[in-house]
Formats: C-alpha cells, structure tokens, sequence
C-alpha cells in the first residue's frame, strides 16, 4: 500500500472475500477487486443483483472481515468498524421508541464524548436541518414516510463527521419523486461536506447522475472490477442539465450494455453448468 | 536480422490488411558490447493487395527523432496522425502510399531496446489504443486511432481498467500479450461499440516493458472484420531459458499458440522459433528464402521478453 495522499485517499488492493464450502475449495464471491478513491469523490458501484457490491461495501465498513487484499483510508488500514466511516443501508433501521433528533443523538453521543449536551444537540439539529427536517425532528419512525426515515439515516450517519460515507443503495424502497429529491438532498451535502462516498447503486441514471465515477462489476462468483467509467460533467449538477446533455445518452448506453454483456455470460456459465450436470447424469445412467 | 530479398513490383491501389506499412527499427550494439547511438531502419515493407514490396531502408534516427526515436525516447508506444505530423507526411512520401497513423512499438530484453516496429495503417475500421497506468493505478488512454468507431472512441476516453480487468487489465497482470477473438461475444471485452459501423474481429493486447512484472503500458489493436491487421496474426507460446555462460545461445521451444495459427505445421512454427532464438529480436520472414508458408510473401515476428527470457512471439503474416 502506498503513502495516502489526498489522489489515494481509500486504497482498495486485491480485496478478496471468500466463504468456506464443506465440498471443496473455499468460494470467493469477490476477487482481486481494485479500487482507488480521492478525497471527496463520489464512486457508484454499479452490477447485477447478488454480484457482490454490497459484500465489497461491507468490507470497506469494517463489518465484513476481509479474507484477503489490503484496504486503507487515509493510509491506515481498516480491521473493523470505526466513526471514520458511515454506512446507510437501504431500509433506515431506525429505533421506534426514538424521535428523529434521539436516532441522530445516539451516534452524535458516540463520536463527540467531550461535547456539551447543547453542542451536540446543536450538531444533530443541524444535520436534520440539512436533509429537510427540521420540522420533524420531535417524530417517531411511525409518524414519518420511508423517504422521511431514510432522511433520518442519512443525517445520522453526516452528523459523525464520516471521512467515507458508504450509501447501500439507499433510495431502493422509495418511490421515483422521492429517490429524487433524495439524491438531490444528498448530493448537495456532499457537495457541501466534500465526503469521500461510494454508492451501490443498481440504476444506471442514478449513477451517472451522482457520480464522478461508475465502478462496473462483474458478475460472481470471483466477481471483480470490469471497468471503470469517469462521469465528466461538472458539479454542483442540476439534473435538468444533465439529462439533456448530448452525450448523456452515450454514457447511459455504455453502462447498459455492460450489464447486458454480464448478463449473457451469466446465461452462459448457467447453460454450461446445466450441459456439465447432463453429461454427468447420463455417464452415470450409462455405468448402470 | 535475416535479409530481405523480394523484388519491388508494380504498386497497386489497396492492401487488403489495415496495417499497410511495417518498418523495423534495430538498436546495433557497437565492437565494445554498448548499444550504438541510433537506430536503424532495417527493414521496410508497403503491403499490397498482389505483391507487397521492399523499399529502401537506408535511414538512422537518433532518440526524439522520428517516431522510431520518439518511442525510444519515450520508452514506451507512440501513435502519429494527422495531416500536420510532418514525420508521418515524411513516412507516406518514403512510402509512396497513403497512411493513416503510425504506430511504433518497442522491443526491450529486460531494460535494454532491442528494436522498434512501426505500423502503418490505413483505408479501413479498426482502432489502436495505448493503456499507460496513471496515479490510481489504473490503465487510461494514452493515444490512439480510430476509424468506424466514433461511439467507442468517445467512451474510451472515459474508461478506466485497473490490474486484470478487461482485455488491457489482463495483459497486465499476467504481463503476457492476448488475442480476444470476436470481441462482442467475448466476456473479457467489456467496452461496448454496438452503436458504431465498425464490426470488431479480434482484440489484440500486447504488453510493453522495460522490466519483466511492470507493463508500462498496453497496446490494443481491434480490427475489422473486413480488414484485419494481418493475413494472419497469432500469438505463440514459447519456453525458453536466459542466456548463461554455460549456455549463452539458449533454445526456444515452441509450445501452442492461438487459433489463428492452427493450420501451420509445428515443425514450421519450431523453426521460426530456432530463428528468434538465434537472432534475439524481431524477426522478418519473405518467402523467396524459403521460411514462410505457402501463399504469403512475408511476415513479421516480434519477441515479448520476460527479463533476458522470450515468453511470447506475436506472428504477423502477409
């Protein structure tokens, strides 16, 4: 791993995760995944279902051990979880017996041990403010919509000041008009906040939308980079602009089509397995 | 370097390859075992549709002059075009044909050039494309040629491959070159050119390093299915060992190749294998001296080294 500087501020090394199997040699669902990040970048990864984003995700959250590669921010190596990373999954997983501002003060509690209670309260007000709740913050989960609990969770994991934020497709339970004005919410905190974040994301728009770039993943097993994509368009974005960009199109159809391509090799490894299966069954009919 | 003894014929209009023009640039070593203070032009080729042709070689360039002593220079690939480069104007006048770009690839045994091999191509779609590795440690475009390809070409710029991913990745990592047969179906080809009039054949990745381990960048060649690059172009595999003293004139054993190559006889293959082991360097085969196979009038060989060992040769014929 080299010396961090602010072109390598997440170095992402060989990343392998694999799983013990009782009939043979251990699966790696991801393998020699590389990746690096700069200060403040936001980085989608894109893929099929069950590819291994959200495992690669995990892994970098420290909520996943590694089983083999290295993974730094800021040059020191990750082996756990840490307030230096933030992680908001797709469903909120807001505790129902708190209000909005009690959710964001648990975390805000944690990483500000030497703050006043007002600072603190301060700080959890501001970032509720931020997501557009500063109405809402004395609501229980069931007083407020999914978009407005997702909200909650994106305020509560800014309000720890994260160096990396890690977004596990968290606009995938809400409706279209929500998802966004979400994504609108989060990329002006980021905007704002230059915080280094890598989205998982399976929506090709969402992803040349938020992103200064697209990380494609193969499908797995051994799932891995495929490529990556740099998305030009300059920042602060207004999604009208970027829509009718003449080459939006360009790189819409590049992401599809990668998906596409990994898909008919899906079809194909699966036809091949089935033939395997075959050939075995019929050698077995044949010896009786 | 074997000599060249075809006669000059008749040029005619088209080559029925995209690469229409090769020369080969030799790095002389001088009495004391130093390498000389400029190349070379050892061989030159213009590839025609009936007869390709010799014409005259007599020229030397210093490193920077020229694109031969560019990529010298440079120790890396270097790609011209443009109706401004008075080099590659230079080039089409010596040549007495129209090119498009230049492509000029070195050849290290370990960090030494042993020679350049500079690539004329025109009148056809197809693209060529040199990886370098930036800061990230990812592979992006360092320079290219396009024709057909204008959707690809825009995407490209775009596109980033880390170690082993995509064709530019994987020649990478196992520092090997490869040959991607119809790439829209191949599951290694990863970039999309559907939208583009072009209609890829093969992927050709070839690895450029001084130091065995470190590619310092990637060539990709993408050829059409109307014209390819050469009459025939494959990849072979080769087991050799480093010179020592007690064996300084090691062998190369010829041990597969790509299947493009299928239809030629291993004993052939072996002997243009005893011919790179002798000349530890590209090679250059013409049929009047009885070491091609029938039907074509000459070809090209170029070593890929792994330290003083040839792991790879890339067989051009035309």
């Amino acid at each position: 791993m080299s010396k961090s500087t602010s072109n390598r501020y997440v170095e992402i090394v060989n990343l392998t995760k694999a799983y013990p199997n009782p009939f043979g040699r251990d699966i790696e669902v991801v393998k020699d995944f590389n990746m690096i990040l700069k200060k403040g970048e936001i980085v989608s990864v894109i893929g099929h279902s069950g590819c291994g984003k959200s495992t690669v995700l995990t892994m970098v959250a420290g909520l996943n051990p590694i089983s083999a590669g290295e993974l730094a921010v800021e040059g020191k190596q990750v082996s756990g979880p840490g307030p230096d990373r933030s992680v908001v999954f797709q469903s909120p997983c807001l505790l129902p017996w708190m209000t909005s501002l009690e959710n964001v003060m648990l975390g805000v509690k944690q990483c500000y041990p030497h703050g006043s209670r007002k600072q603190r309260r301060q700080i959890c007000e501001h970032y509720l403010n931020l997501v557009g709740l500063a109405d809402s913050m004395h609501k229980y989960p069931r007083e407020m919509s999914g978009g407005m609990q997702q909200r909650v969770g994106i305020a509560r994991a800014i309000a720890l000041k994260p160096q990396v934020l890690l977004l596990d497709e968290p606009f995938g339970r809400l409706d279209s008009l929500t998802r966004m004005d979400l994504q609108d919410t989060i990329l002006e905190i980021l905007d704002r906040e230059k915080i280094t974040t890598m989205v998982i994301t399976h929506d090709v728009d969402e992803a040349i939308y938020m992103s200064d770039r697209i990380c494609m993943m193969t499908n797995g097993p051994e799932a891995t980079v495929g490529q990556m994509l740099e998305v030009p368009f300059a920042r602060p974005r207004v999604r009208a602009e970027i829509l009718d960009h003449p080459r939006y199109y360009d790189f819409r159809f590049a992401l599809i089509a990668f998906l596409e391509k990994q898909e008919h090799a899906k079809d194909a490894h699966v036809k091949s397995v089935h033939e395997k299966l075959r050939e075995s069954q019929n050698e077995l009919v044949a010896a009786g | 370097m074997t000599t060249m003894t075809i006669k000059p014929s008749t040029m005619t209009s088209e080559s029925v390859t995209l690469i229409n023009y090769v020369e080969v640039w030799t790095l002389p070593e001088n009495d004391d075992g130093s390498s000389a203070e400029s190349l070379q032009l050892d061989h030159a080729f213009v590839v025609d549709r009936d007869q390709s042709r010799r014409i005259d070689s007599n020229q030397k360039n210093s490193p920077g002059q020229g694109i031969a002593g560019s990529a010298w220079k440079q120790q890396g690939p270097v790609i011209l075009q443009g109706e401004n480069s008075t080099v590659l104007a230079n080039v089409r006048s010596h040549a007495g044909i129209p090119i498009d770009a230049l492509l000029a690839i070195p050849i290290f045994r370990d960090y030494d050039l042993v020679n350049v091999v500079v690539f004329g191509v025109t009148n056809g779609n197809g693209g060529i494309e040199i990886w370098t590795r930036d800061e990230r440690d990812e592979l992006a475009i360092s320079g290219s040629w396009y024709e057909g390809l204008a959707s690809f070409e825009f995407i490209s710029q775009y596109v980033r491959f880390p170690k082993g991913a995509g064709v530019p990745g994987a020649c990478w990592k196992d520092g090997r070159p490869r040959i991607v047969p119809r790439p829209a179906e191949a599951p290694g080809f990863i970039r999309s050119f559907d939208k583009d009039p072009a209609h890829l054949a093969d992927c050709i990745g070839l690895p450029i390093g001084r130091d065995y381990g470190f590619a310092g960048s990637i060539i990709l060649l993408l050829s059409d299915e109307s014209k390819p690059f050469a009459r025939n172009f494959s990849l072979w595999q080769c087991e050799s060992s480093a010179p020592s003293e007690s064996d300084p004139d090691p062998t190369i054993k010829f041990s597969g190749s790509s299947s493009n190559a299928s239809d030629f006889s291993p004993a052939w293959c072996q002997q243009i294998c005893d011919e790179v082991a002798k000349e530890r360097g590209t090679v250059i085969l013409h049929a009047e001296s009885g070491n091609l196979p029938e039907g074509f009038q000459f070809g090209v060989v170029i070593p890929f080294f792994a330290k003083e060992s040839i792991n790879d040769l890339a067989v051009l014929l035309y």
